[in-house]
């Protein structure tokens, strides 16, 4: 990873940026997209930057407000899916398998 | 007897029993209204006449024999695209899932199969969910149904607009950040975003996992609160489904108000920003509370001018874990031409993700990347904490909130197009409930001087949805906005 991109506390998104982000998240973008998002994306994240002015050191996150943890069940097979149903939106299979490219070279 | 069209659900049971009408007949008349208007509207992804006309008839067969129907039995309705249906296309809206058959139902589905209820047909909405107008779809935009130069909401767009044009007498949706309750006000009918872990979401394709909502929207107050009866409850298949009684909010709907304590955020009604016509509806609404016996004091929630950012921070986070798994191995659009896996993913999803999709889950990489966790993620994280307390500390004072649902009228088709950010700010008064998990209920408040809908929303602490439809019940006694339809109706 190129640390340089990350120095910066508020973000200022350049093409590098841009497609580094990209690539984590699986995406390929042409010339324009670059462009388009750069714009758009940096728009947002200039409103994100408005948490900056909250004083929140000391408050605890909140990731879910369920309120339960651990719930547990008895791990009981009731229903499961048949192989030819679990199979059946795949665009490649093979002897009853989900069929990928290499994710190696040879 | 009224024309089917506008009866409500308990009505239409009692002529089904008394064998005043068949089940046949209200699935015809539901099919004649999506022939005559969906052309118009657009609302519907998937229709699913062929098995609809089927299911009547075993309907009729149990009436017939003078079998006791229950109440949601035989009751027409649509489902938004993005609950699985067993044999039936699910696209979520989006290209990605054009071609994706689930081979299992949602728990909704299952419970609504269990009841009996007849599915018509799946309905358009923003691709995963994403979007407050329809116009992120993979398909097309869906209309108003009050002006067809304007959309109807998102990002259930499809849904309101059917259940407005009586295509269904009910449809089942997602709220994560007002997409129940913001098509809903838009489209002149009403929505609940219920409490998190009230219903069921497995089978629910996932948009913001700690935000996301399943509920009804209908045409009245007391249908919604038939059908939630229904649908409520604890799911082995869902860990987040909160052991927690669900009530008989029929029966608890018509106690009386007198006495209800309903706060008016200030924050929620502010000089700028807010149409003058909607502020001047949702205070008139707030009047005619006071004249049922509720006491109106004006409260204050600070932080809601921070609740956009920590919103879509959330959300957009989640949206990047929990879109990773379109890869085009098991399901979905898969790419031909890619040589290894790593440009078989990227080719995947590059050609099949919509603008939008794109758009979040990169916010959403980059909100928690590396670097940058602490100032974005983490911080909406603790945002999130201050709006949870707030509140808190506001309901301890009154039962209720009472605010507009949008700040804005239905808007014109393509008003936002190259502004996402614009688009976003549509959802200021929605989005701040998700974080906290309470429930909020959209009714209609009126309309505006060019006759369109305005909607108003009533808040409750986690579980008060009994409380709301009692505010919501009592308000649709005194008033008859609900009762207007919309002109391509009465044509």
């Amino acid at each position: 990873m190129d640390n340089y991109l990350f120095t910066m506390n508020k973000a200022k998104l350049t093409n590098k940026l841009i497609q580094h982000i990209a690539s984590l998240a699986e995406l390929e973008l042409n010339e324009k997209e670059i462009k388009r998002y750069k714009m758009q994306l940096q728009d947002i994240i200039n409103y994100f930057n408005k948490l900056s002015n909250l004083d929140i050191k000391n408050i605890i996150p909140t990731s879910h407000v369920g309120g339960i943890v651990n719930k547990f069940r008895i791990d009981k097979v009731k229903y499961f899916l048949k192989k030819k149903n679990a199979l059946f939106n795949a665009t490649s299979i093979e002897r009853g398998y989900f069929k990928t490219k290499l994710p190696f070279k040879k | 007897m009224n024309n089917i069209k506008d009866l409500t659900i308990l009505e239409i049971n009692d002529l089904m029993q008394r064998g005043d009408i068949s089940c046949t007949e209200v699935i015809k008349d539901t099919l004649n209204c999506v022939e005559k208007y969906d052309k118009k509207v657009k609302a519907f992804l998937t229709i699913t006449p062929d098995n609809a006309l089927k299911e009547a008839k075993k309907v009729d067969s149990k009436i017939t024999k003078r079998m006791k129907i229950n109440v949601l039995e035989g009751i027409p309705y649509s489902l938004k695209d993005v609950f699985c249906t067993n044999g039936i296309r699910t696209t979520a809206g989006s290209k990605i899932l054009d071609n994706f058959i689930p081979p299992y139902n949602a728990t909704i589905v299952e419970k609504l199969n269990q009841n009996g209820s007849i599915l018509i047909g799946k309905t358009n909405c923003d691709a995963f969910g994403f979007g407050s107008s329809t116009e992120n779809s993979g398909y097309f935009v869906s209309h108003n149904p009050y002006d067809l130069e304007r959309i109807p909401g998102g990002s259930s767009g499809g849904s309101a607009s059917a259940v407005a044009l009586r295509m269904g007498l009910f449809s089942i949706a997602e709220d994560t950040g007002g997409s129940i309750r913001q098509p809903s006000s838009f489209c002149n009918v009403c929505g609940i975003k219920v409490t998190y872990g009230r219903v069921s979401r497995y089978g629910a394709i996932e948009y913001g996992s700690s935000l996301d909502t399943v509920g009804p929207i209908a045409r009245s107050v007391e249908d919604l609160a038939l059908i939630l009866e229904k649908i409520a409850g604890e799911d082995e298949r869902d860990a987040t489904t909160v052991p927690c009684e669900v009530h008989n909010y029929i029966e608890e709907m018509k106690s009386s108000v007198s006495g209800i304590q309903i706060g008016i955020p200030k924050e929620y009604f502010p000089d700028k920003g807010l149409d003058k016509e909607i502020k001047n509806k949702v205070l008139e609404a707030a009047k005619t509370f006071e004249d049922l016996g509720c006491h109106i004091e004006e409260v204050s929630l600070p932080s809601t001018e921070y609740a956009i950012a920590c919103y879509y921070l959330t959300a957009i986070s989640e949206v990047s874990a929990n879109l990773a798994r379109y890869d085009g191995i098991r399901f979905g659009y898969s790419d031909k031409s890619s040589k290894n896996l790593q440009d078989f993913y990227k080719k995947t999803r590059s050609n099949s993700f919509e603008d939008e999709v794109k758009r979040r889950i990169m916010l959403g990489t980059f909100a928690l990347s590396s670097g940058f966790y602490d100032e974005y993620y983490k911080k909406a994280m603790q945002v999130r904490t201050l709006l949870v307390n707030e509140f808190n500390e506001v309901f301890k004072n009154v039962d209720v909130l009472l605010a507009p649902v949008s700040p804005t009228l239905p808007f014109k088709i393509g008003l936002h197009k190259n502004d996402p950010l614009a688009m976003w700010l549509e959802d200021a008064f929605t989005v701040t409930l998700n974080p906290t998990g309470c429930p909020g209920l959209a009714i209609p408040a009126g309309f505006s001087k060019k006759g369109l809908p305005i909607g108003m929303q009533l808040i409750g602490p986690q579980f008060s949805e009994s409380m709301l439809f009692r505010l919501g019940y009592h308000f649709q006694e005194a008033t008859d906005y609900h009762i207007k339809k919309p002109k391509l109706i009465e044509e």
